[in-house]
């Protein structure tokens, strides 16, 4: 009788790793899932920065690559700021629209309503043709 | 413990003396000691008219029962809980959009299950045939501590899955998610009960 309790145990815990790795892909779909997470949350913190910098009174740069930007962000040569693409090591592509409005995206490697985890867009986020995304700022006049 | 001793030590020397069973008990009762107390030295001599008395087996204790039971109840323990929470969360996923968490649920429980489970198998089957080659290891006090407390930490948590589920049906929160997850439970929490109370009566009847 306990066999088969092992045998059961067995099919149960072989279909359960079978199952939960079929589900979650393997280390290297991690890792793509992984960095556009990173990549979303990179274009969140720029979006603040920029936000917040039009509101201490600078105005929205040209090229978030300036000297201005980078001193007003106090970046280090080769750190960690601004955050750059995960997989590329590219900058993110930003465009000022206008005085008050700005955007900067990125390109996914996932769709995010067809990936494994889903990425729910908030409403100032804009998905675009090649599973680019970008995240669009508008500065209000009161400046928050 | 102290009593016990001299109580085991007067049976013994009783029996020795050509006492006969029920004249030890008649004088054990009229000294105060219980029925269950008089019957559990008695049965600790083997009923033979052969003298001196022969002890029966006892209830033996180690350092390696102690590593080794541990080591398989805690392997256990944490196999069970992490493979009720890769079904969970496989379930969740085929029920929820909001999945991210949950991959990473499936992730840690699938990586638990990967070290515990062949460990576990192989630790019980090591043991299943060491028990076959020598029963004694069957009256090791470790072995049924730890799974009695296997079978109560099981029974527990059946209780408290049908408790859930009986919550859920008069709170009207029992959807199919919730109910295929309870099932969940109830089948691992009823297969770790099964199998060692089947293992703890192989043991009594050994």
């Amino acid at each position: 009788m306990n066999r088969v309790f092992l045998a059961v145990f067995c099919l149960l815990v072989g279909g359960a790793i079978g199952a939960g790795l079929w589900v979650v892909g393997g280390p290297q779909e991690a890792r793509i899932e992984q960095q556009d997470r990173d990549r979303i949350a990179n274009l969140r913190t720029l979006h603040t920065r920029l936000i917040s910098m039009e509101s201490a009174g600078t105005p929205l740069p040209r090229t978030i690559g300036e000297d201005s930007v980078c001193a007003a962000w106090a970046c280090e040569e080769g750190g960690s700021f601004p955050p750059k693409d995960p997989a590329t090591g590219m900058p993110y592509d930003y465009r000022r629209l206008s005085d008050d409005r700005f955007e900067i995206c990125a390109t996914l490697a996932r769709h995010p309503g067809t990936a494994r985890a889903p990425v729910t867009l908030s409403d100032d986020m804009e998905l675009r043709a090649g599973n680019v995304l970008c995240l669009i700022g508008t500065v209000r006049p009161d400046g928050s | 413990m102290a009593q016990r001793d001299e109580l085991n030590i007067f049976v013994r020397d009783a029996l020795s003396a050509g006492k006969s069973r029920s004249e030890i008990s008649d004088v054990l009762d009229r000294a105060g000691w219980s029925a269950s107390e008089v019957r559990d030295a008695l049965a600790g001599w083997a009923d033979t008219a052969f003298s001196p008395p022969v002890p029966r087996p006892t209830a033996t204790f180690s350092a390696r029962d102690f590593f080794i039971y541990a080591l398989t109840f805690a392997v256990l323990l944490l196999g069970a809980f992490n493979l009720v929470l890769v079904l969970q969360a496989i379930v969740d996923m085929a029920f929820s959009d909001d999945s991210y968490g949950v991959l990473g649920r499936i992730r840690w429980g699938v990586s638990v299950l990967i070290v515990t489970a062949p460990l576990y198998l192989w630790l019980t089957l090591r043991e299943r045939r060491k028990l076959a080659q020598d029963p004694a290891l069957y009256r090791s006090v470790m072995r049924k501590w730890l799974t009695y407390i296997a079978l109560l930490l099981a029974a527990l948590t059946l209780l408290g899955d049908l408790i859930a589920t009986i919550y859920a049906l008069l709170t009207g929160d029992l959807t199919a998610q919730f109910g295929i997850k309870a099932l969940i439970v109830g089948i691992v929490a009823g297969g770790i009960f099964l199998f060692y109370l089947k293992d703890m009566q192989k043991g009594d009847q050994t």
